[in-house]
C-alpha cells in the first residue's frame, strides 16, 4: 500500500512569504520506503513535509490544492489533531520542539495526548529509551541537554506515539558529527521496523545507506528523481550545479587543491600561552593549552568534537568568558586583555541575537558613534549590503544578517573576527557565499577564526587548522597536502 | 515534604492579589512577606527568599527613613515611585515567581484538568509558563551579544539611556522569542496537543493536608482583610 500519496498538490502561503510554496507535486511513497528530499533553501522541501503532516494549512496558513492521502485515506477526512497518530514529525531546531522540561515526561507527551492508559504509556516510554539506548538521558532536565541529546529525545517521543509515517525536517541541521552519527543510528532502527520515512535535508552523507530514493526539488517543484545508485554516481560538479552538498567526503579528496603553504611561511602570528579555564565548582580544567599559535591574515578553522572546548577557547580569546585565562603575544610583546577585548569580535551561531536596531545603516553605526561617515558605504558595498541600507536587519536572510553583524564589527575597528558555526544548516550555494565572506575578511582584518564542523567549508577556504579535544590542543597544522590528510582522517565518519 | 498542588498555588496568587487590592497596612505587609518566605523556604529556595527579603527591607528603609531626608522635588517623586508604588506590586511578583519556579508544566496541566478547567485555557497557560525558561535562555545569549557590541546593560546605561537600552534589549528578544514560540506551537500541534479525547496524565494529582491548610489559611486571610481590615 502507498503510505503517502500526493496528487497535483500545490500550496501557497498567505502573506509575504510567497516564494516558498509548491506547485503540482505528484509523489507516492510505499510503506516502509525511505525518501529523501533535497534542494537549496526555499525550494519547498519543508512545505511538502508540512502538507503531509498537516501543519500546512492548519498552522501555516495558505491555500492548498490537490490531494494528500495518508495510509490510503484522504487527509481531508482526517481531523488535524488525529494526524499526529499517523505522522510523527521531528523538526530542525532542538531548542524549540519541547513542551515539557523533563525528558521522560516529554517522551510521554504524544501518548498522553492520545489518551492511552498510564500503564501503556510507561511501557512505550521504556521501550523508546531502550531501543534508542538513551538510558542516560531518562528523567533529566531538557534545558541542560546538548542539541544532539535533545534531538534524540524528540525521536524517542515520536517513536513512543507509534506513527506509521516519520516526517523529518532537517533533523541534523544544528548538530555536530557525533550527534549526527547517533541520529543516523536512530533513523536506521526506525527503517528496520518497516516504517515509512520522508526526510528533507542539506547534509546528505549520513543518509546514504538509509534512503531508497532521492527527489531533487527546485522552485517548488520536483524536477528530478534518483535511485540511490544513480545519485551516488553524480559528480561533484553536477551536485554543485544543483546547490547540493557532497554526499561522501571521499569525493572531496579527489578534488584539485592548490594551497602549498608550510608552517614556516606563517611569519606573522599571535602566540597564545597558558590558556586555561576552570570553573569555580569544578575540579578539572575545562581548557588547558600550554601554547598554540594563530597565524595572522590566514583563515583558521577550529575543529574538535562536541564539548571539546572550542567555544570556550574562542569566548576566552574574545574576553567573553571571564574564567578563561590566557596570555597573547604579538612579536614577543604581550597584548593586554583590554586591547584584545576591544579589537576582537565574535559572530554567534544564532545571529538574530546580535542585531538591535531598525535599519542596516543604524546597526552598523551602533556602538561606534564617533566615526561618523567614515567609509561606511564602501564597507557595506564590499560586503554586498549596499542595497539594504534602510532595510530592517531582521527582514534580511540569514547570510545577510551574518554580514551585517560583521560589518558592524569592522566599522567599530575590530581586527580579530571569530565565527561560530557560520554554515550550519546551509546548502552548498549559501556555504559558498560564507566562504567568499571569509575571503573578504582575510584582507580586511588581522585574524579570522571559524569554529566549524563543515568539511566542505574548510576545504573551500581555510588555510590553517587548530584541533582541540578534551580542552587540550591535539594538533595545529597548515592545510598543505599533509594537513589535508589529517583533516580527512578527522572527518572520516566511518571510523 | 510533599509539595503543594498547582491549584493551591494559584489560589495563593489570587489571595495575595485580592488582599493587596483591599489596601493593606505595613504590619500586614510584613505578615504576607513572612508567609511567602515560609513557602519559599519549604521548597528550599533560601537564596531567592533572602533576595526578596532584602529588596523589601530596602524599600521599607527608603520609604520610612530616606524619604524624610530628601528635599529635591523630582527625586522625591522618583523615589516614591520605587519605594511605595513598586512595593504594591512586590508581592504579586514574589508569589508569581514562587508559582513559576516551583511548578512543573505536567503538574499544572494535571491539576487544572482535575478541577475541570477547559483545554482552551489550559493549553495557552501551559505554553506561557513553558516560555519563561526559554526567554531566560535567550536573554543570556542576547546579553552576551550586547556585551560584544559594547551596548551596555549596566547600571549607568539603564539610568541615563533607559529607552534606548530597553529597545536594544527588546528588539532581538522579541524576534527570537516570536520565532521560538511559533516553532514550539507547531511542534506541540504536530504531536497532537488538544486532541478531543480525554488526555492521560502520567502525573497523578492528589490534595493533601498541606494543600487544605494553605487554602483555608489564604481564604481566611482574604476575609480577615476585607471584613476586619487586617492587622
Amino acid at each position: 500500500m502507498e503510505a503517502i500519496k500526493l496528487e497535483n498538490l500545490s500550496f501557497s502561503y498567505n502573506g509575504q512569504n510567497l516564494n516558498n510554496g509548491i506547485h503540482n507535486i505528484n509523489l507516492s511513497v510505499k510503506e516502509g520506503e525511505c525518501v529523501l528530499l533535497v534542494g537549496t533553501s526555499g525550494c519547498g522541501k519543508s512545505t511538502v513535509l508540512r502538507a503531509i503532516n498537516g501543519l500546512a494549512p492548519y498552522f501555516y496558513e495558505g491555500k492548498l490544492e490537490g490531494e494528500v492521502f495518508l495510509m490510503g485515506k484522504s487527509a481531508k477526512k482526517i481531523r488535524f489533531e488525529n494526524k499526529s497518530k499517523i505522522c510523527g514529525s521531528v523538526f530542525q531546531n532542538p531548542r524549540s520542539q519541547f513542551f515539557y522540561l523533563n525528558t521522560s515526561s516529554e517522551i510521554a507527551f504524544g501518548c498522553e495526548n492520545q489518551g492511552l492508559s498510564q500503564k501503556e504509556i510507561e511501557k512505550r516510554v521504556n521501550e523508546s529509551i531502550k531501543l534508542f539506548r538513551i538510558d542516560n538521558l531518562a528523567d533529566r532536565d531538557i534545558l541542560k541537554l546538548s542539541g544532539g541529546e535533545k534531538q534524540k529525545i524528540a525521536f524517542a517521543g515520536i517513536y513512543a506515539s507509534r506513527p506509521d509515517i516519520y516526517v523529518l525536517d532537517e533533523p541534523s541541521a544544528n548538530l555536530d558529527l557525533d550527534a549526527i552519527k547517533d541520529i543516523k543510528a536512530i533513523i536506521k532502527k526506525i527503517k528496520e521496523e518497516k516504517k515509512t520515512i520522508i526526510i528533507a535535508e542539506h547534509r546528505l552523507y549520513y543518509l546514504m545507506d538509509i534512503v531508497d530514493r532521492i527527489l531533487y526539488m527546485d522552485k517548488g517543484e520536483i524536477v528530478e528523481e534518483f535511485t540511490l545508485d544513480e545519485f551516488k554516481k553524480l559528480s561533484s560538479k553536477e551536485l554543485r550545479k544543483r546547490g547540493l552538498r557532497a554526499p561522501d567526503y571521499r569525493m572531496l579528496k579527489k578534488e584539485a587543491f592548490n594551497i602549498t603553504k608550510k608552517k614556516s611561511d606563517f611569519d606573522e602570528k599571535l602566540i597564545l600561552k597558558d590558556i586555561t579555564c576552570q570553573y569555580k565548582k569544578s575540579r578539572f580544567k575545562t581548557l588547558n593549552i600550554k601554547e598554540c599559535q594563530l597565524p595572522l591574515h590566514e583563515k583558521i578553522a577550529i575543529i574538535g568534537h562536541n564539548g571539546a572546548g572550542k567555544s570556550t577557547f574562542v569566548n576566552g580569546f574574545c574576553g567573553m568568558n571571564k574564567n578563561v585565562k590566557a596570555r597573547v603575544y604579538k612579536d614577543g610583546k604581550l597584548i593586554p586583555l583590554r586591547k584584545r577585548v576591544r579589537e576582537s569580535f565574535e559572530v554567534f551561531q544564532e545571529v538574530n541575537h546580535q542585531l538591535f536596531t531598525n535599519s542596516v545603516e543604524e546597526e552598523v553605526s551602533l556602538g561606534s558613534e564617533d566615526n561618523t561617515g567614515k567609509n561606511k558605504l564602501e564597507l557595506l558595498s564590499s560586503l554586498g549590503l549596499k542595497d539594504f541600507l534602510d532595510t530592517h536587519p531582521m527582514a534580511l536572510s540569514g547570510g545577510q544578517k551574518q554580514r551585517v553583524a560583521i560589518a558592524s564589527a569592522l566599522y567599530s575597528g575590530r581586527r580579530m573576527i571569530c565565527l561560530d558555526e557560520p554554515t550550519s544548516g546551509l546548502d552548498y550555494r549559501q556555504m559558498d557565499k560564507v566562504a567568499g565572506l571569509l575571503d573578504t575578511l582575510q584582507s580586511k582584518v588581522d585574524l579570522t577564526m571559524v569554529i566549524t564542523h563543515d568539511l566542505e567549508l574548510i576545504l573551500k577556504t581555510c588555510t590553517y587548522v587548530l584541533h582541540i579535544e578534551n580542552g587540550q590542543l591535539v594538533e595545529e597544522y597548515p592545510l598543505d597536502k599533509e594537513g589535508r590528510e589529517k583533516l580527512f582522517s578527522f572527518f572520516d565518519y566511518e571510523k | 515534604m510533599k509539595s503543594l498542588d498547582s491549584t493551591t498555588k494559584i489560589l495563593c496568587i489570587i489571595a495575595v492579589n485580592l488582599i493587596i487590592t483591599f489596601g493593606i497596612s505595613i504590619k500586614m505587609e510584613f505578615f504576607i512577606l513572612a508567609c511567602l518566605s515560609l513557602l519559599f523556604l519549604t521548597y528550599g529556595k533560601i537564596r531567592k527568599c533572602l533576595v526578596y527579603i532584602l529588596i523589601f527591607a530596602f524599600m521599607i528603609f527608603g520609604d520610612k527613613v530616606l524619604l524624610h531626608y530628601i528635599t529635591i522635588d523630582w527625586l522625591v517623586s522618583f523615589l516614591c515611585l520605587i519605594f511605595i508604588t513598586f512595593r504594591k506590586f512586590f508581592f504579586c511578583i514574589m508569589t508569581a515567581d514562587f508559582f513559576i519556579s516551583t511548578t512543573k508544566i505536567n503538574e499544572l496541566i494535571a491539576s487544572l484538568e482535575k478541577i475541570h478547567i477547559p483545554q482552551v485555557i489550559i493549553i495557552p497557560l501551559a505554553v506561557l509558563i513553558r516560555f519563561f525558561p526559554t526567554v531566560k535562555e535567550e536573554w543570556e545569549h542576547i546579553r552576551a551579544a550586547m556585551h560584544m557590541r559594547n551596548i551596555g546593560t549596566g547600571f549607568k546605561e539603564v539610568v541615563f539611556h533607559p529607552v534606548k537600552t530597553i529597545e536594544y534589549m527588546l528588539v532581538p528578544l522579541l524576534f527570537s522569542t516570536v520565532k521560538i514560540g511559533e516553532e514550539l506551537s507547531a511542534a506541540a500541534l504536530a504531536r497532537g496537543i488538544g486532541m478531543e479525547k480525554k488526555r492521560t496524565n502520567l502525573y497523578k494529582v492528589s490534595f493533601n493536608m498541606a494543600d487544605y491548610l494553605v487554602m483555608i489559611f489564604s481564604l481566611a486571610m482574604v476575609i480577615f482583610q476585607k471584613i476586619y481590615g487586617g492587622f
